[in-house]
């Protein structure tokens, strides 16, 4: 009888063994069975402890052989798997990490030093117009497929980053950013290539982390993406230490960019634009967090800063490029449209910026501005013409997280991923703003004034819906009016304009 | 409770001492050794650095890196930068020469005896009493009996085990294939594949898992010193392999660093009386027993050794042969 049940139960567990046998390469599988049968044999055991008949041994002092190769065999299930965690321990170690997660796709070497990420961004936009005249005043309501990105950025030797981003958005396929980034020190890397120009503070904000669709007037002010050669660095703030963020860098205490560009003018250079003589733009930038880490919390993501450029335009009229109103899109400066008798117009000669900004995010709540003061010489009337042109722009605006996360110049971050059936809703964000541009009177010694306005006055309301880090829908409303732009029979100025926009973006 | 306090004191105060002697020490040196010479070059280094500074005046402070000796190699072929090697089989090392170029292929006529200090072999270690009654190599393909030896993919020493067990099933039944199929038997004993030398040594002894361990000699000995002899025991077959232990400076690494001086005087200080004597002293056998302790070299058993270049010709051909992939090792075994 205590044979019998003494090979029952080593038949039991003979069995679980050559099922756990099986399937080695499961180490979660494998520990749990060898929890259980760690279980079996603790039972099995007090089994044999407890009963008399059954615990009689035939041969006293002597270890049970059936007990003993049990034993054995957990030790080997357990001691194996083992080994096989340290070789996968010391696989991950030296193998290349593949990355699939809401930031896009990366890989990256197994010390971390060469990384390749995949990224991608998609602005699906509709706007329409409100109270718009009908006849040659009339605006077109539409949809814009204002972004289709994809791109690739890396990093190369731990120090040589890059990005290269094709923008097939509205049916054009164009370059935005191609650049490399030498950061083998914070305080001094060096950029070269396709950029973005280091001057409004809005431009710099990521593409898709605006609060509005569309940029408010100052930006119309400054270059757009532009190629040239950057100087940059950052440095911590006092006993902290610096960490690379990027040729843009809107985290560390203070940051520097200073770079030749080949200088498209105001609002230009968004792809094509060729140079047409020597001169080059210089543009730089300071930007300060004077509060980072000190004692004043409110102010920690308080930003100060101020940017500059100067060019010598060469009877360069590439240089100049229309303006239009901001979220309407609609040109209201247009340099092809001259007075009356006149055929040409260029910029010729010294040409200015100055763009002091700042802002200041704590809490939900969030401040930005900026002012643009442009000064260029423009010449027309084949040469008989020359005037100085002082433009200028300014922006303020507010925005509030209604659902309480942080607001942060670098988009929100929703607390909970929008999913009704858990009742979460992501993170709600009102924003408003108000922004003007002001052309000088002397332009219109050389441009249309029924073309062009003199003034342009907005304000706007937002209203932005981040259903998760990569997923957002905005709606906006702007209403703008202007001085000027319109013909004496038609009023002088032209219309309001009301343009309610929508936008729906993924980005990762 | 009050032990562990102790060990972490203990703990802290070692490695404060290490870091103090890197940080204070003029140059450093980084030696890449394999699984089972920690103890020798602990002592060692103390030796060596202690004499170093009488002769110079200079402080300078050893570092140690451990692990099985085909990996250790790969690592120094990867970019880990080692003033000196210390491995188990001159293989490792001549693909250092020859993949990464970092010293020369003719490295082992820099030194005396072919840069070969001292040497060890493979013995049997088996459980008290010996209760599988095992004695030669046919014994361990005998059913029921489980043999733990690490893989010979990863490890040095385990390279040597599979190579003694071959030469004797070649000379004892005749031919490869024989060899070949006395080999497969014997991998179906074995339970488990651990990466190093080491790591067997802790399936075997701490895991208690396994009827006999395949162990270099100098770490049989030094699990019966620190288990006091009532639990294993060893046991010598009659016949096996001699292991020629290499050591080489990388000439660019110690011209990189400016150790070259240093690195030459550290692994000629092991062919010297004290260097020896410490070899015999951690069961390594002295190429010059003369200098070592005489109760050291009478706990070395009376074997009949053979040589790689005996038996194989070169480590290149037994490489080829036996441990590449696709190699007979990966034609035998399945786990």
């Amino acid at each position: 009888m205590k044979n019998q049940n003494r090979l029952l139960l080593a038949a039991a567990i003979n069995g679980l063994l050559a099922v756990a046998g099986v399937d080695v390469a499961a180490a979660d599988e494998k520990d749990r069975k060898i929890d259980r049968l760690e279980k079996r044999l603790r039972l099995l055991e007090e089994r044999l402890n407890a009963s008399p008949s059954l615990n009689t041994p035939s041969n006293p002092g002597k270890p049970d052989p059936v007990v003993q190769s049990l034993d054995q065999k957990i030790k080997i299930l357990e001691r194996q798997n083992e080994v096989s965690k340290e070789i996968a321990l010391e696989a991950s170690k030296t193998a290349p990490k593949l990355e699939v997660s809401n930031k896009g796709v990366s890989f990256t070497s197994a010390d971390g030093d060469h990384s390749v990420r995949l990224r991608a961004s998609i602005q699906g936009d509709e706007r329409f117009f409100m109270d718009d005249p009908s006849g040659s005043g009339n605006l077109n309501n539409r949809f814009d497929l204002k972004q289709a990105r994809i791109w690739l950025e890396g990093r190369f030797w731990k120090y040589n980053d890059f990005k290269i981003m094709p923008d097939f958005g509205n049916g054009s396929t164009i370059l935005a950013d191609a650049y490399i980034d030498l950061h083998y020190w914070n305080g001094a890397a060096l950029n070269v290539g396709k950029q973005k120009t280091p001057l409004s503070l809005e431009r710099l904000q990521g593409d898709t982390d605006g609060m509005f669709v569309e940029r408010a007037y100052p930006t119309y002010l400054a270059s757009n993406r532009d190629n040239g050669i950057k100087l940059h660095g950052s440095f911590g703030a006092p006993g902290r230490k610096t960490e690379y963020a990027g040729p843009i860098d809107f985290k560390n205490f203070a940051t520097y960019e200073v770079g030749v560009f080949n200088g498209g003018g105001d609002n230009g250079a968004l792809d094509n634009y060729k140079p047409s003589g020597d001169d080059k733009e210089v543009a730089g930038r300071l930007w300060i967090h004077p509060f980072q880490n000190s004692s004043i919390n409110v102010l920690d993501n308080l930003g100060l800063g101020v940017a500059a450029s100067y060019d010598q335009a060469q009877n360069d009229a590439a240089h100049l490029n229309n303006i239009k109103s901001a979220i309407g899109q609609n040109t209201i400066v247009d340099y092809g449209k001259l007075k009356t008798g006149l055929t040409s117009i260029a910029a010729d000669g010294e040409h200015y910026r100055i763009y002091p900004q700042a802002y200041w995010y704590t809490g939900p709540y969030g401040l930005l501005g900026e002012y643009a003061l442009s000064s260029q010489q423009l010449t027309g009337d084949a040469g008989r013409t020359h005037i100085k042109q002082d433009n200028s722009a300014w922006q303020i605006q507010a925005s509030y997280v209604l659902t309480g996360e942080n607001n942060a110049f670098q988009s929100v971050k929703p607390r909970a991923a929008f999913n009704p059936s858990k009742g979460q809703w992501g993170a709600l964000q009102f924003a408003a703003r108000w922004s003007e541009l002001s052309i000088d009177k002397s332009t219109f010694q050389l441009l249309s004034t029924s073309s062009s306005v003199s003034q342009a006055t907005a304000w706007a309301l937002g209203f932005n819906w981040y259903l998760n880090n990569n997923t957002r829908l905005m709606a906006d409303y702007e209403d703008t009016r202007f001085t000027g732009g319109a013909s004496a029979a038609a009023g002088g100025n032209r219309p309001e304009e009301k343009a309610f926009a929508t936008r729906l973006q993924i980005v990762f | 409770m009050k032990n562990l306090t102790s060990t972490l004191k203990l703990a802290v105060l070692a490695v404060s001492l290490t870091l103090g002697q890197s940080v204070f020490a003029d140059r450093t040196l980084l030696n890449v050794s394999y699984d089972p010479t920690r103890e020798l070059y602990q002592d060692f280094n103390k030796e060596f650095t202690k004499y170093w500074k009488e002769k110079t005046g200079e402080t300078v402070a050893i570092q140690q890196s451990h692990g099985g000796a085909g990996k250790q190699a790969r690592a120094v072929i990867d970019g880990l930068d080692a003033d000196v090697l210390t491995l188990a089989i001159t293989y490792d090392i001549d693909k250092i020469a020859d993949k990464a170029k970092l010293l020369p292929t003719d490295w082992q006529s820099r030194l005396p005896n072919n840069s070969i200090p001292y040497t060890s072999t493979i013995v049997f270690l088996v459980r008290k009493g010996n209760p599988k009654g095992i004695k030669n190599w046919d014994d361990l393909v005998k059913e029921g009996v489980s043999v733990v030896t690490p893989n010979p993919k990863t490890s040095g020493g385990a390279r040597y085990n599979y190579l003694a067990a071959w030469a004797f099933a070649e000379k004892q039944y005749g031919g490869k294939e024989a060899a070949k199929e006395f080999i497969k038997k014997l991998y179906k004993n074995v339970p488990v594949l651990d990466s190093g030398a080491r790591g067997a040594t802790t399936t075997f002894l701490q895991r208690g898992i396994g009827d006999v361990l395949l162990a270099w000699e100098n770490e049989a000995l030094l699990a019966i010193k620190e288990m006091g002899g009532d639990q294993v025991e060893i046991v010598a077959p009659p016949t096996s392999i001699l292991a020629e232990t290499p050591v080489a400076v990388v000439d660019t690494v110690v011209n990189k660093r400016g150790t070259k001086d240093l690195a030459e005087a550290y692994l000629n200080y092991l062919y010297t009386p004290a260097g020896q004597k410490l070899a015999a002293k951690h069961y390594y056998r002295p190429i010059e027993p003369k200098y070592a302790d005489p109760t050291d070299i009478a706990q070395f058993p009376k074997l009949e050794l053979f040589t790689i270049k005996d038996r194989f010709g070169s480590w290149e051909a037994v490489q080829q042969e036996h441990f590449d992939d696709n190699g007979i090792f990966d034609q035998i075994y399945a786990p």
